[in-house]
């Protein structure tokens, strides 16, 4: 069943059967029979990973959560141990 | 690592906003957050959702944060407790791959190409949950398999093994060829793939 995961594809109908597929085998998985990736592989993939998440890190944050991060920032209260005399002030 | 939020003030001591220091570090962890959430929940509203929800959280649990640990794995560890007690909530759905975070990934500053993007989306969608948190957290997000670990809280070989099992998936899925990996490393191209002239 997995092996159709070989045909690389961008059609989203295909892959979207290939998502049910997963879902079924989820459970068929052996635990300790895992063979790592060639070393190419594995760096090649790491640093497709990395390039992925990075890109999404540096998407600009919404709307909401900027005004929420805002907000709590005005609300936070300066480190009293670096002015002792306004530590205590509302 | 303590379990987040185990040790909530007690009802009747005063309520202290957290300090600056902890502001701004909580604010310097939104947008890993935002892509660690997006890599669970797939849905970009969802994963907003979860952020805001992570933030409001260790904002008011705040005094359960011990200073000087590791800030960002606490609150990974949080976002995914909510993550998964809102899936709990709300059964199990089928992923739909058009709702996924349709065109919304920035390709500026980024070594992929809008297409490159769109595969490892893809092929991150197709990983069993349990393989892409691990293969996030430890491939993408720099944690170590002791903190992924931690944050999962499973053991650690546990996490090793997911990990080489959602790499092993992931080149099939993208079906990156051995040849064309040395390639592209001997090139010093990181992860960009070549256009086929």
């Amino acid at each position: 069943m997995v092996k159709k995961i070989n045909d690389r594809t961008n059609s989203g109908k295909k892959i979207e059967k290939i998502t049910k597929i997963n879902i079924l085998t989820d459970k068929d998985r052996t635990p300790m029979s895992v063979t790592p990736v060639a070393p190419a592989i594995h760096d090649l993939l790491g640093a497709k990973l990395k390039a992925y998440y990075s890109a999404i890190v540096s998407e600009p944050i919404p709307d909401r959560l900027a005004i929420l991060m805002a907000e709590l920032e005005a609300q936070s209260v300066a480190d009293p141990a670096s002015d002792p005399d306004k530590g205590g002030d509302p | 690592m303590k379990h987040p939020l185990t040790n909530p003030p007690p009802k009747n001591a005063l309520v202290v906003n957290p300090s600056a220091e902890f502001a701004k570090q909580l604010l310097a962890a939104v947008p890993g957050l935002r892509a660690f959430a997006l890599s669970l929940s797939l849905k970009s509203d969802r994963a907003d959702d979860l952020v805001q929800e992570t933030v409001m959280k260790a904002w008011k649990h705040h005094t359960s944060f011990e200073a000087g640990s590791n800030i960002k794995a606490w609150l990974y560890t949080i976002l995914r407790n909510e993550f998964y007690s809102l899936l709990r909530k709300s059964k199990r759905e089928v992923e739909d791959i058009d709702g996924i975070y349709a065109g919304r990934i920035a390709t500026d500053g980024s070594q992929l190409s809008h297409l490159d993007m769109m595969d490892m989306k893809v092929a991150l969608a197709n990983l069993p949950d349990d393989q892409r948190e691990a293969v996030i957290l430890v491939g993408a997000s720099g944690f170590s398999y002791e903190e992924a670990a931690d944050i999962c809280q499973v053991a650690v070989g546990t996490v090793k093994s997911r990990v080489s099992r959602a790499r092993l998936r992931l080149n099939e899925i993208l079906g990156i060829q051995e040849s064309d990996a040395l390639r592209q490393i001997k090139r010093g191209n990181g992860g960009k793939t070549q256009t086929a002239a």
